[in-house]
């Protein structure tokens, strides 16, 4: 299966049977420990008086990890969508597993800090670190005999240097760090009550970017890291114990340890061909040995839209659309002859939006370590009802961690997750059928039902009346996602060390679609009810081996490890449509009670594979001078048999100043270090086979009446493409100051991607429906990244102050050979608003520029070009009437300037938290803030229309009415025959910085002596605020806005950044919670 | 130990596991072939050759673009839709004032090419397969057929067109346009060479229906042969379809695009659709869009998106009584369909020309659960048409007889008095006044207009420039990529 010469460094491992042996010797392990659950308390073998710390630190960050495959991109060439079509159809569920975001049960214990500081664990920083579990904390301390010394009289300190980070395949000191790695505790992932672990990541970690794509329960979030990375899939790695995974939402938030986020290549090239978006590695819980704890964590709470659209009424609306109507000579519409009789009319967003919907959580986990039986196991449940009605989220979780150690040499252990989510999906699928859409575009005077309860249709648009779609929709996606490990550690000798680790991740997404038989009004209607089912399969099997050594030789400490890896990825999809049930009953909306005779069937398979070598060697002269070099050796199936090979090598250094001499006066400082690194890594995100032409079946036609098949190629496959590559660069500085009590990490980072995978636009007489990708493009990020941590401690009162800061400058460098701008994110039959060109950030808004509104016909009259045609001088804008918008035309060619009006990136974005403690009182707060990026706002393209078609912003009214009224673009004339002022244009762009408050939680920690009494250890009661405040000058419904999914398709590339279609908004939520341990 | 007993067999079934996988990262396609495999058989050959056809069909650039460039960029129409914004890119072209981004313009010319490559793949790759040799030729034939189809509609819509007769190599991506008289040179072989291998249209078995024939190929050629003023051989061309006897007028007009009328004796090529009510878009939609686009906005079934309303001015073309009025245009109060008992009325309050088309809207019997997928065929060439190029050619050439029967015999159909005027001049404008009003909304107009000459007079106010509007712009996507394509002036 590895072919030896490709890597003779590892040759010994390469030995496929001594590595397979341990795969089977771990299951036999697993079975084993199982069975010996029960007498595992009697052993007590000499080996468990080893440090408990010193094993668990094994068992824990100890995971190798490897490499496998992130989730398949997008659907095969042949499901290229019709650009021009008009009005789709709402397409079946995303297949995408990332879809159902995490339940992130209630809410997060938290430890009283005091308490922990004097049970004399490691404690819980407000930054990272591996994290002392907050059960664990409570636990007396002679169960851990062997922490470090260090440890006891560093409970109050914030910078907890000897703590152990997890970084690809090992843990590290954190004072030996070489690269940029950030890790987020168990404490600040619980903290929040959302319910995606990627979600909680939001504004913790500098330089890691989390954006929430829609509010909807179960709806996925983007996560960019240190920019955006490539125009392909820009998603970083997920490594969960060891394992790489297609995605962490299926994660209980409650059953992680630590978080730890590699962002710099040196940090990221053990990873390869997969690192180059940055590396998060998920470590979930596992029991102390000794311990024995049963934690059962509940929260309960209610949501409301934090912003409500600011329509006008039905008397308003009919105002102005009888000055459109008389603006185009047309005739008034008779129901609106006179509006002060219509009132404030039906408010759409109130219709369509729950009161009070409720989210809720419930958590028990046991922790228990017996002898040489430790185990860690979970069950969760979230709930949560979406704002808007219809949607919705259900998700089970368990989790079965447990490690045995054989004998004093060997240690056999697993992790095994396994979820369950159940997702309604509002109607977001696109800006026709989008519930959220139709709420802003449906006129006021419309009432929701007639009389008789039957939906009514509008009298004056197509608009599909919202409550309509809100009955119409019946959309699910269930998956289930069951993950697990494997592994044997095996001491070979005091210092070799070998481990070999066997992975699954296997998801199953069931989605279901049912569209009833229903009659609203001829443009809102359907003839038969359709069923659709989809299922998706995706098998990953990952088996991996490494080993570790270790010397020191006087102030030489080397540190190696090499490894080898190989995964199997099996992709399947299916699904099925058919017509017409007999009835809309609930029993009838299945594929059996379809009776329509043209089903359509997909399928749709594909597989790929990984291979790898990989190494590292760590040096450490006088605990001064650090050096860090790593290698990766991958090969994909993805490549062409001449291509699939790539090498991925990274080296880094750190020089601890503060350990100098020349630093011994300066006692304020704990710690200077100053770090420096270099490495290059890959992305092999695009789809499998793209190296071979294949054909493409399902190019039909009719002949006789009949569909007949038709089968010819698209595209041509480039046997040269191989991976794209990074090469990154990185400075950093750490600082410890006045005992601990300030923290400062700053980092400054290029990274430049070649190579990248485009499709550059061919010619199009070649005739060919996709251009054959080439590794053509590259582009570059640059930033900074500060974190600034602050603590103090007065008597019993503790405050620990956060902040955290990121800019990164994005620009592509080039995009193949042709370089030809690509346009992407199609606006309602108005053409795209993206546009991702050389020389520019990815994704910048492109449009029309407007040069104010013209106020007298003299104006426009006078806006003229001369044609060189015929040298007659014309108008520019021959249709335009006072009060339309001006486009300008600086070069006077009589065409309408079009050119870049806003970009998606944020000049920065920062974080900040503040954790207060007294007695048994605890405070937190924190706020994410984005600063400097811009939004389309489409839903102004319906609420800002002059055509008074749709439903209109209050603004409307201060619309334009004659010369001098406003020369505010925003403002135009109403006219029902618009074609003037509606173009994709600046107007539209806006500022889309923010601020927001998203945690304020107040807790408090009964004290012991009552607790002891009810043999508790610990029992904590709180109550929040989640977005509690957003501060923006964004008119939309809300500021963060993600990847804009253009037609329910998730591109999952970065093109579309920040188109808002009227986005659903984040919930601001209410919650109480408790916590308690026994 | 416990633990080696357990070793030992692992290790061996480790051994023979991986003992096979040398070829671990050699990953087979699931589900299609590869392109060694592919056009090696008779099977597979019929396969690329109906993919010929499903680029025929996609309901933009064939279609619906079709009517935008040829009724609403022409006085027949007006764009309509929701809005004035909707489809503005249209409006810009109706007014001459659109630029090289434009995405209709952009859709032609790529998914032509597209249709192109589809052909010459067949063209290429057929002729050495091992078949039945009448077979091949005649599989051969109907890629010819249709990539001249292809660069006819490149040739109308942008004048002289690069010329790809074979897949290209990515280093030959990039061609020159070649002149105008070369693409309809490459056009002529191709339908010669088509029409002497395609059987006649009543030699296909009802199987085969919808298959390119001699008549299509003989019709397509005269067509080419009228847009480059070749009287004679549009002639020649012409009668030969009309000798043929495949062909007669449907005696009553407005059951021309009836569901059940398909393929009638009138039809001389049509794209053929039906309706798949599970699948609404993609690959697997083999319905049709004019209907709805074209329906009426206020209709009680089969609502549509209002586009192309026809103008006064086109309404008055029509004669007093001519009954293809009523077959083409919609007027409220109209009966919209037959056989509905209730609301069967027209409303055409939301289009701005107080008409709507009637060409393709939908049967009522045509009971589709989303109507953006009509089972309607789209008459390509249909046997008036045929007729009138016979009158058109003959009354250039002087045969004032010839040009009367063929022009009259479409005007008896439809019971309007006789032509008799024998003044050339006289008479082409008469076959002009026939073919504005017997092909109305068909998507004839403007492509007329301007082969006639008669462009810059009828469609100046609009804002039309002789010599600048003719051709539309080719897509600036394509300029981008390739520095030897000239813009054409617009």
């Amino acid at each position: 299966m590895f072919s030896g010469e490709k890597g003779p460094m590892i040759k010994v491992l390469s030995n496929n049977s001594f590595r397979g042996a341990f795969s089977i010797l771990a299951a036999v392990g697993l079975f084993s420990s199982i069975l010996s659950a029960q007498d595992t308390s009697k052993r007590d073998s000499a080996e468990n008086t080893r440090s408990a710390a010193e094993s668990e630190d094994s068992a824990v960050q100890g995971l190798p990890s490897d490499d496998v495959g992130p989730p398949l991109p997008g659907l095969p060439s042949d499901d290229v969508e019709d650009p021009f079509a008009k009005k789709p159809v709402p397409a079946p569920p995303a297949e995408t597993r990332v879809q159902t975001p995490d339940t992130a049960a209630g809410d997060a214990p938290v430890a009283d800090r005091v308490e922990a500081a004097e049970s004399k664990v490691v404690e819980e920083e407000t930054r990272k670190e591996e994290v002392a579990d907050e059960v664990v904390a409570t636990e007396p301390s002679p169960a851990e005999p062997g922490r470090r010394a260090s440890s006891d009289n560093a409970g109050d300190k914030l910078v907890e240097l000897e703590t152990d980070v997890v970084v690809g395949y090992g843990t590290t000191k954190k004072e030996d760090l070489t690269g940029s790695v950030t890790s987020v505790s168990s404490e600040e992932i619980t903290r929040e009550a959302v319910f995606s672990v990627r979600k909680s990541l939001q504004g913790k970690a500098a330089g890691v970017n989390v954006t929430q794509n829609s509010g909807a329960p179960g709806k996925p979030v983007t996560v960019r890291i240190r920019g955006v990375g490539s125009i392909n899939a820009s998603d970083p790695l997920y490594v969960v114990d060891g394992i790489p995974i297609n995605g962490i939402d299926f994660l209980n938030p409650n059953d992680i340890e630590s978080i730890s986020i590699l962002k710099d290549a040196s940090a990221t090239a053990i990873y390869g061909a997969r690192g180059a978006n940055g590396v998060v590695l998920v470590t979930t819980k596992k029991a102390k040995e000794g311990s024995s704890v049963v934690n059962y964590d509940f929260s309960i709470g209610t949501q409301q839209p934090w912003k409500k659209p600011s329509l006008v009424t039905a008397e308003e609306w009919a105002i102005l659309n009888n000055e459109a109507m008389r603006a185009a000579n047309l005739p008034v519409n008779e129901e609106l002859e006179n509006p002060s009789s219509l009132g404030a009319g039906t408010n759409w967003f109130d219709e369509i939006t729950r009161d009070n919907p409720m989210v809720m959580s419930h958590n028990v986990s046991v922790m228990r370590g017996v002898g040489d039986l430790r185990y860690f196991l979970s069950a969760g449940y979230f709930s949560q009802d979406g704002i808007i009605q219809g949607s919705s989220l259900r998700k089970n979780t368990l989790r079965f961690n447990a490690e045995n150690k054989v004998s004093s040499w060997f240690t056999l252990g697993n992790s095994l997750g396994v979820a369950h989510n159940r997702v309604n999906l509002a109607n977001e699928t696109d800006e026709w059928h989008s519930v959220l859409v139709n709420a802003l575009a449906m006129d006021p005077v419309t009432t929701p039902r007639d009389a008789d309860g039957n939906i009514n249709p509008s009298d004056f648009n197509n608009i599909f009346n919202p409550a309509g779609i809100i009955e119409h929709t019946n959309n699910k996606v269930n998956t289930t996602t069951l993950a697990g490990t494997i592994y044997s550690n095996i001491d070979l000798s005091r210092s070799i060390k070998f481990r070999s680790i066997l992975g699954i991740d296997l998801a199953m997404v069931d989605s279901s679609e049912f569209v009833p038989k229903y009659f609203i009004s001829a443009s809102d209607n359907r003839a038969e009810a359709s069923v659709a089912k989809g299922s998706r399969t995706d098998y990953n099997l990952v088996l991996e081996n490494t080993l570790a050594y270790e010397k020191a030789i006087s102030d030489n400490l080397f540190k190696m490890m090499v490894g080898t890896t190989a995964q199997d990825r099996t992709l399947e999809r299916f699904s099925a449509t058919n017509t017409s049930t007999p009835g809309n009953s609930e029993p009838l909306r299945f594929l059996d009670a379809t009776t329509g005779i043209n089903p359509a069937v997909k399928g749709l398979d594909s597989g790929s594979a990984l291979a790898s070598f990989f190494g590292r060697v760590e040096y450490d002269y006088g605990n001064k001078y650090l050096l860090t070099v790593t290698f990766r050796r991958d090969g994909s199936s993805r490549f062409g048999p001449d291509q699939r090979w790539g090498d991925f090598p990274s080296a880094a250094a750190a020089w601890k100043v503060s350990q100098e001499p020349f630093m011994k006066n300066a006692g304020f400082i704990d710690d200077l270090k100053l770090r420096a690194g270099w490495g290059k890594t890959g992305n092999q995100e695009i789809p499998d086979y793209l190296f071979t032409t294949t054909t493409s079946g399902k190019q039909n036609y009719v002949l006789g009446g009949q569909i007949v098949p038709g089968t010819t190629f698209l595209s041509s496959g480039n046997s040269l493409i191989h991976w794209e590559e990074q090469s990154a660069y990185n400075a950093g500085l750490d600082l410890a100051l006045f005992d601990g009590k300030i923290e400062l990490i700053g980092d400054a980072f290029i990274k430049r991607t070649d190579g990248m995978l485009v499709r550059p636009t061919i010619p199009y007489m070649a005739g060919l429906r996709q251009s054959p990708m080439v590794n053509g493009g590259s582009l570059e990020n640059r930033g900074i990244e500060l974190i600034l941590n602050y603590k103090e401690k007065i008597g019993g009162f503790t405050s620990t102050i956060g902040f955290n800061f990121a800019t990164y400058d994005n620009k592509i460098l080039s995009l193949g050979e042709n370089g030809a701008p690509i346009s992407d994110a199609a606006f309602r039959n108005s053409g795209t608003v993206t546009r991702t060109e050389v020389g520019r950030s990815i994704g910048n808004f492109y449009g029309y520029e407007t040069n104010g509104l013209f106020q007298t016909q003299e104006e426009i009259n006078s806006f003229t070009y001369v044609d060189p045609a015929d040298g007659t001088v014309r108008m520019v804008q021959p249709n335009a009437a006072p009060g339309d918008i001006r486009y300008r035309d600086e070069d006077k060619d009589g065409k309408w300037d079009k050119g870049y009006i806003g970009s998606p990136h944020p000049d920065f974005t920062y974080g900040m938290s503040l954790d207060m403690a007294y007695g048994g009182f605890d405070m937190n707060l924190s706020l994410q803030g984005v600063y400097g990026n811009e939004i389309f706002n489409g839903g102004r393209w319906y609420t800002d229309n002059g055509s008074a078609y749709f439903n209109l912003d209050k603004r409307m009214l201060g619309r334009w009415t004659g010369p001098g009224t406003t020369n505010d673009v925003n403002l135009p004339r109403m006219n029902n025959n618009d074609a003037n002022n509606l173009l994709i244009s600046d107007r539209f762009v806006e500022d889309g910085s923010f601020l927001r408050i998203k945690t304020l939680q107040f807790g408090y920690s009964l004290s012991n002596p009552v607790l002891e009494m009810a043999r508790i250890k610990k029992c904590r009661i709180y109550a929040g605020v989640e977005n509690l405040f957003t501060f923006t000058e964004y008119s939309g419904l809300d500021p963060e806005i993600g990847l804009g999914e253009a037609r329910g398709e998730t591109k999952n590339t970065s093109l579309t950044m920040g188109v808002d279609r009227a986005t659903y908004p984040q919930a601001r939520t209410f919650l109480v919670g408790l916590n308690l341990s026994i | 130990m416990t633990k080696l007993k357990y070793t030992v067999p692992a290790l061996a079934a480790i051994g023979v596991m991986f003992a096979g996988c040398g070829n671990f990262l050699d990953k087979e396609p699931m589900g299609v072939e590869s392109s060694a495999n592919f056009l090696k058989t008779e099977s597979q050959a019929i396969l690329a050759t109906t993919a010929v056809y499903d680029a025929a069909a996609w309901r933009f650039s064939q279609e619906v673009f079709e009517w935008f460039l040829g009724d609403v960029v022409s006085d027949d129409a007006e764009k309509g839709g929701e809005s004035a914004a909707d489809w503005a890119e249209l409006q810009q072209l109706k007014d001459f004032r659109a630029n090289a981004a434009n995405s209709i313009s952009f859709a032609r010319w790529s998914e032509f090419y597209q249709g192109i490559y589809r052909a010459n793949v067949v063209i290429e790759r057929v002729p050495s397969i091992e078949m039945d040799p009448t077979l091949r030729a005649r599989l051969v034939g109907e890629a010819k057929f249709l990539r001249a189809f292809f660069y006819f509609q490149l040739v109308k819509t942008f004048g002289g067109v690069p010329l790809v007769t074979r897949p290209l190599n990515p280093d030959e991506y990039c061609q020159a346009r070649a002149p105008i008289q070369a693409v309809w040179t490459q056009i002529e072989t191709d339908l010669k060479e088509a029409s002497e291998v395609l059987p006649e249209k009543s030699a296909y078995p009802a199987s085969d229906m919808g298959r390119a024939t001699k008549g299509a190929a003989n019709s397509l050629l005269a067509k080419a042969y009228i847009f480059q003023s070749k009287w004679a051989e549009a002639l020649e061309r012409s009668a030969a379809v009309i000798q043929s006897a495949e062909y007669d007028l449907e005696p009553n007009y407005a059951n021309i695009f009836k569901l059940a009328r398909e393929n009638g004796i009138e039809s001389v090529f049509e794209i053929q659709h039906i309706q798949i009510a599970t699948s609404d878009y993609g690959d697997l939609n083999e319905g049709q869009e004019t209907s709805i686009y074209q329906g009426s906005r206020n209709a009680t079934y089969f609502t549509g998106w209002g586009f192309n309303l026809p103008t006064q001015d086109f309404v008055d073309e029509f004669e007093s009584n001519d009954p293809r009025l009523k077959a083409t245009v919609v007027t409220t109060g109209d009966l919209l369909y037959e056989g509905t008992p209730a609301q069967q009325k027209a409303d055409n309050s939301a289009s701005t020309t107080g008409y709507a088309a009637r060409k393709y809207m939908f049967e009522y019997s045509a009971s589709v659960p989303e109507v953006s997928n009509s089972p309607a065929n789209w008459r390509a060439i249909r046997f008036a048409d045929v007729l009138l190029f016979h009158a058109e050619a003959a009354n250039e050439l002087g045969n004032s007889t010839a040009s009367l029967e063929s022009l009259n015999r479409v005007r008896a159909r439809v019971s309007m008095p006789a032509v008799t005027t024998t003044g050339k001049d006289e008479l082409r404008n008469a076959i002009y006044h026939e073919r504005r009003v017997e092909l109305g909304l068909e998507g004839h107009r403007f492509f007329d207009l301007v082969r006639q000459g008669r462009a810059p007079a009828v469609l100046g106010d609009n804002g039309f420039i002789a010599g600048k509007h003719e051709y539309f712009p080719i897509p600036q996507l394509e300029l981008d990529v390739c520095s030897k394509i000239v813009q054409n002036p617009y």
